[in-house]
């Protein structure tokens, strides 16, 4: 479903991802590893078109996607639920889940996706009428979730969806991101600093170092040796 | 006692046409972040369209402001999507649009000049005639004016609590990044802004000449009236601006009473530079309005 073939980004001089690849195939959880500061997140954000690719290739249901605005990429399906959520904060949760759904064009779609959101947040149900610059930490990550469920895509690029949460939520998320995958065939491919939650549910990992794929591992080959090698 | 309340009721007249022409202002920079150093001629424009409309197509008032909207809004998108837009995406955006609109009003100003020559023109006044409601005295002509801009303003907050667009202008205007996620089209937005905002700012040159007067070179006046109202209530902020020229109004009318006409821009820029030093993000700013 989503191929990348030697992606190079950078900012201004600075050169973070130094040629990356790898693959997410339709209905896997993928999950990509490594320290902090290594290119996760501009691997994500690169992908997803907030960030321009310096050189290499991104294909998205065998169509190049590569450096196409973050609009038109969403539109064929492939949403982002960002680290720093970018939520907007004086808007309700519900009018920030509606605007999720922006690009969906059918009315009852957004309405379904609205009351899924709710069923799986119901703390986001609660306090659906709330500017979101009113929500805790937790409650904040929810809404970013859900917003990227609402725009009913077949695949998801979640950034550090654990975050900051206590370990509840954490449990929370990840379950939630199983299911929607489970139930929904919703593709995802997770980028994490922590190990252990999203090793639960994901197929396979990659590991990655200084802006480099180091190894690529199905989750149940992957062991404890091989995560302080990575990290340390 | 008479003086005091028509006094109030001047100041709120004046405080909701200064709303009408610092609206423009506030939405151009609370969502795309443009300072728009032409807004005083953007102001001038509208009522000029309108003028052109009465005196050579020989259309009354209403059907010429009309008119002269929709013309505003190409005007505004056409000029993002051939020169802003460039203008964007190159470095230090901040400044370069700042100059390229002082240029581009002062190149303006001088081609209504040479169109309308320099001598004043106005706008006739809707309707003559004036009301007595017990101590206040009011035209009717200040009663309409005072419509239309409410009508304006309700007609904004509507647009951007229930329409789609509108909910996307404000995402835009709260997080950028956060509307590319969602998948707005941030360039399409900022052409849908300046055609919003160049409406309003000329609906507002409108209504000031109807109550003043126009020449090609009052738009800097005006101005420096919306900077002062748009700073003043905070930037970006939309409630902010409203109030502000509100209090600014009162405060015009009441310095035109008790001090004379000449002690206005005084007080307010004493004011203004008071506000600043004590709440230096206005008003209500400090948030998206």
């Amino acid at each position: 479903m989503l191929e990348v073939e030697d992606l190079v980004s950078a900012y201004d001089d600075m050169t973070v991802l130094r040629g990356i690849s790898l693959l997410v195939r339709k209905g896997e959880i993928v999950a990509l590893f490594g320290p902090n500061g290594h290119g996760k997140s501009t691997a994500l954000k690169t992908i997803s078109g907030l960030h321009q690719s310096s050189s290499g290739l991104i294909k998205f249901q065998d169509k190049q996607i590569t450096n196409l605005p973050s609009y038109e990429i969403i539109s064929r399906g492939l949403a982002y639920i960002p680290e720093e959520r970018y939520l907007f904060p004086n808007m309700t949760v519900q009018e920030n889940l509606k605007l999720g759904a922006y690009c969906v064009k059918q009315k009852q779609k957004v309405k379904q996706n609205l009351d899924f959101s709710y069923e799986m947040f119901p703390r986001l149900a609660e306090r659906k009428n709330q500017p979101c610059s009113t929500l805790s930490g937790g409650e904040a990550r929810m809404v970013a979730i859900a917003r990227g469920l609402m725009s009913s895509s077949s695949m998801l690029l979640v950034d550090e969806p654990s975050i900051g949460l206590a370990p509840i939520l954490k449990e929370v998320v990840f379950e939630a991101i199983e299911k929607i995958n489970r139930e929904g065939s919703l593709t995802v491919l997770i980028v994490e600093q922590e190990v252990d939650y999203p090793l639960a549910i994901a197929n396979r990992i990659y590991m990655l170092k200084r802006g480099r794929i180091l190894f690529e591992r199905s989750s149940a080959e992957f062991d404890a040796n091989e995560i302080e090698e990575a990290y340390f | 006692m008479e003086s005091f309340i028509n006094a109030i009721m001047s100041g709120l007249i004046s405080g909701s046409l200064y709303a009408s022409m610092a609206l423009g202002l506030t939405i151009l920079y609370g969502i795309s972040h443009v300072w728009n150093f032409g807004h005083g001629i953007i102001a001038v424009t509208g009522g000029y369209i309108t003028w052109t409309l009465m005196d050579r197509l020989g259309l009354g008032l209403l059907p010429s402001l009309i008119l002269s909207l929709p013309a505003m809004a190409i005007f505004g998108w056409l000029l993002y999507l051939l020169t802003i837009s460039r203008l964007l995406k190159k470095p230090n955006w901040e400044y370069s649009t700042i100059i390229f609109l002082l240029g581009f009003a002062i190149l303006l100003e001088n081609a209504i000049q040479q169109i309308f020559g320099p001598r004043i023109k106005s706008i006739p006044k809707f309707v003559q005639g004036s009301i007595e409601i017990g101590m206040i005295s009011i035209t009717w002509q200040e009663i309409i004016l005072a419509v239309i801009v409410i009508t304006a303003i309700i007609s904004l907050n509507l647009f951007f609590k229930f329409t789609q667009l509108g909910q996307a202008m404000r995402a835009v205007a709260e997080s950028p990044e956060g509307a590319k996620v969602v998948g707005i089209n941030i360039q399409k937005i900022f052409g849908y802004t300046f055609a919003l905002a160049f409406i309003m700012t000329g609906l507002s040159g409108i209504l000031l000449g109807t109550k003043y007067y126009m020449t090609p070179h009052v738009g800097w006046h005006w101005m420096i009236i919306g900077f002062i109202v748009v700073v003043f209530g905070g930037l970006g902020s939309t409630t902010g601006t409203i109030y502000a020229a509100m209090i600014l109004g009162l405060i015009e009318a009441f310095v035109s009473l008790y001090l004379g006409m000449i002690w206005v821009w005084p007080v307010w820029f004493i004011i203004f530079v008071i506000t600043l030093l004590v709440r230096p993000q206005g008003i209500l700013g400090g948030r998206a309005g």
